[in-house]
């Protein structure tokens, strides 16, 4: 059922959510933190990441009960070929959001940063062209690829430690003066943040040995990303007086802008090359889920005619979003019906499975 | 497919739109930012240029030509000196920021907001300020054959190994400015008018919030200032008369290099509610210049640690005593008692009550290494 050349080692499978979560919103998500848990934001990263494993735990224990089939081939199953169907169409259509939301933010920064003469239909035509050229792999290569990458976060972690110059640890003591209900309600902030492993709902069936090993192979991608987050969140709260991160959306790089040596003289645009691919490798993910749903719902035969339609279908939105308010509304609307789409969703299915007693065929023999 | 999919990519990677070539701008290394009698911004800048020498070896000649404007506004100044210039302004490898003496008891922030705001701008750059004019400064075009702002970075540098000046720069000065339990000292620099011009540091100017108090720290001051906020750069040095009884004048003095500082801020609550702050601080040093001599005698050495001692703990004290004349908090007491004592800081106004609390430092200096002989 399941094509050789899509099949993961769990290895595999943990670098690619890893490359799916990392992406665009590392920069400011010290700031938009910041803005909700104050001088706690750590903590509230640390708490999302633990949160947001509770969700990949149910998300697995989901995709467990249909091992070699996708979200898109058991929905119709469990709810008949209409409801199912729709619900396929509309994580289609979430997918296709979530890529646009990246290409918007990631438009934002490189048009703030650096290429402000570039119209951005050359800046976007150039990142969905390349992801196109990925995302038309089978997975198994967009995982060797995803999992390639991921040596430059080791990168990017050696280029925050560079800010350790200058930090004052007295910023964020006493630990817990924003008050317990202000960290959870940052950690909400931080959580989007984290979304990428919604891509197991889709990608479960080709983990090898996916029923003993995904939780695992999550799991740990997880708490590298939580780590991660946990470390960029923190330095920039050491670095940044508590009025000043305020002023900073991009603390991350901001950060790194004051430093120069010998041989770069902009770490900060060091950082940017190497934050590009991480926004690229989870624009590609999400195009491939999305382009693999809209392949299963309409019977495509090429995988490339998919991911082309998914592409496309994303790079209309952010042209037409210009302005800080239009994507923070845009950006606080997907990151609210995320929750949906990863959690409220699949804890329905999993209980109308349960309840029902609707296990996959092939599991039943 | 292939080739079709290459060679678009490839136009588009040319990447026309956003380049800025190096032919076209013309680099400024200082800014020198002064306030008029009106109320307007003065700002004066060295540009180099080379021309070509009319020797014919071939060669070219720098030239330095100097470049005024005034405005309402930083960016309209800038504006205005474009508009005096062929070529593009550039001030992304800008260095150094002068503010003169007069502009700075006004708030600094909004002189630097371009610099912030900017993603072009060079955040490395240093920050000081002028005794007098910012503008003579630039005025000298150049110093030794060296830009003048190149010059005054160096002179910076070097100020920032010999503690007599924090490592800062536009960056890390800004938490510092937006932190209400801190305040900035900027190095304080002046022009010479002796036959041969120099630019020197006089040191640190005591910034109150945003603005320049007035006083400032000579440079013995600075460093003790800066050892006790255990900011010491590659070398601390002073000299001090400790022997008055000696006829030959240099036998009199001893000259010290802190090799190791400790510093430490000690907060008490007093039964009368104040707030007292103790700052010990212990020196490891080494004697690099004493022509008496005999610094292996236990007894010599004891008598010199506490000789010393008691002149430091009095300079340490003269320090702290400016610094709260002018309602300075360099030493960051204020970020250390929202730190540590919560419950204090929110019953203060630290505005007002830091220039009343008890504040006191000792020092304790101890000699252990006086070079290759004793």
């Amino acid at each position: 059922m399941i094509n050789k050349n899509d099949t993961i080692t769990p290895l595999q499978s943990s670098l690619l959510i890893v490359q799916s979560q990392v992406g665009v919103g590392i920069l400011s998500l010290p700031y938009s933190v910041h803005a909700i848990a104050k001088q706690d934001a750590w903590l509230s990263t640390f708490l999302a990441g633990f949160i947001v494993n509770g969700f990949i735990w149910l998300i697995i224990l989901l995709a467990k009960r249909f091992p070699s089939q996708s979200l898109f081939q058991y929905t119709p199953q469990l709810f008949g070929k209409w409801v199912g169907n729709s619900l396929s169409l509309m994580y289609i259509i979430y997918f296709i959001l979530v890529g646009s939301l990246i290409l918007t933010l990631y438009l934002n920064v490189i048009y703030k940063w650096v290429f402000d003469e570039t119209p951005i239909w050359a800046t976007l035509l150039l990142m969905v062209l390349i992801s196109i050229y990925l995302a038309k792999e089978p997975l198994r290569v967009i995982a060797r690829f995803h999992g390639f990458v991921t040596v430059l976060i080791l990168g990017l972690i050696g280029m925050v430690a560079y800010s350790y110059i200058t930090i004052d640890i007295r910023y964020i003591l006493p630990v817990g003066q924003s008050g317990i209900l202000n960290i959870f309600k940052g950690s909400k902030e931080a959580a989007i943040s984290f979304l990428g492993y919604e891509l197991l709902l889709v990608v479960f069936p080709c983990i090898l040995n996916g029923r003993k090993s995904a939780l695992k192979a999550a799991t740990y991608a997880n708490l590298f990303v939580t780590l991660l987050y946990g470390f960029v969140v923190f330095t920039s709260l050491i670095v940044f007086s508590p009025i000043e991160i305020e002023l900073v959306p991009e603390p991350i790089l901001y950060m790194l802008k004051a430093f120069s040596s010998r041989v770069v003289d902009r770490i900060d645009l060091l950082l940017l090359s190497i934050w590009m691919v991480c926004v690229t490798t989870s624009y590609v993910t999400y195009i491939y889920l999305g382009g693999k749903g809209i392949q299963t719902l309409f019977s495509l035969k090429k995988q490339s005619t998919a991911v082309i339609i998914a592409a496309f279908l994303t790079y209309w939105i952010p042209l037409f979003l210009q302005g800080e308010v239009k994507i923070a509304a845009f950006s606080k609307y997907v990151s609210n019906i995320s929750y949906i789409f990863t959690i409220g969703i699949p804890v329905l299915l999993l209980l109308i499975s349960l309840v029902f007693h609707r296990k996959s065929k092939e599991q039943s023999l | 497919m292939k080739i079709t999919c290459i060679v678009l990519v490839l136009l588009l990677l040319a990447g026309c739109w956003d380049q800025r070539l190096l032919k076209n701008a013309r680099l400024i290394y200082s800014v020198a930012i002064d306030l008029k009698d009106d109320g307007k911004l003065f700002s004066s800048v060295t540009i180099r240029s080379v021309q070509e020498s009319g020797g014919g070896q071939g060669g070219s000649v720098p030239v330095n030509d100097y470049l005024s404007a005034t405005g309402n506004t930083p960016r309209q100044m800038r504006q205005n000196m474009d508009s005096k210039l062929s070529g593009e302004f550039e001030a992304s490898k800008n260095r150094m920021i002068l503010l003169g003496e007069k502009l700075s008891y006004q708030d600094i922030y909004p002189i630097l907001d371009i610099f912030y705001r900017d993603p072009k701008s060079s955040l490395g750059a240093s920050v000081a300020i002028v005794d007098g004019k910012a503008d003579e400064i630039t005025r000298m075009k150049q110093k030794d054959e060296v830009l003048i702002g190149e010059y005054v970075f160096t002179l910076l540098k070097s100020g920032e190994r010999d503690t007599y000046i924090p490592k800062q720069n536009v960056q890390t000065i800004c938490p510092i400015l937006f932190d209400p339990g801190r305040d900035l000292a900027l190095p304080y620099i002046y022009k010479s008018h002796s036959e041969i011009p120099t630019v020197g540091i006089k040191g640190l100017a005591l910034m109150e919030n945003h603005q320049y108090s007035g006083v400032y720290l000579n440079k013995t001051e600075s460093s003790l200032m800066l050892l006790m906020s255990n900011q010491k750069g590659k070398i601390a040095r002073f000299t001090k008369k400790v022997k008055p009884s000696e006829k030959n004048r240099i036998s009199q003095y001893i000259t010290i290099d802190v090799l190791d500082e400790k510093a430490k801020l000690q907060i008490q609550k007093t039964a009368s509610g104040k707030i007292r702050v103790h700052v010990p601080l212990q020196l490891k040093v080494e004697a690099i210049e004493y022509p008496i001599d005999h610094l292996i005698d236990k007894k010599t050495v004891l008598a010199l640690n506490k000789k010393l001692s008691g002149i430091l703990t009095k300079d340490a004290n003269r320090t702290l005593n400016k610094m709260q004349k002018a309602n300075s908090d360099t030493l960051g007491i204020g970020r250390e008692l929202m730190a540590y004592h919560p419950d204090l800081w929110n019953k203060t106004d630290w505005e007002k009550d830091y220039p009343e609390i008890d504040l006191s430092a000792k020092v304790t200096v101890n000699i252990v290494d006086h070079g290759i002989i004793n």
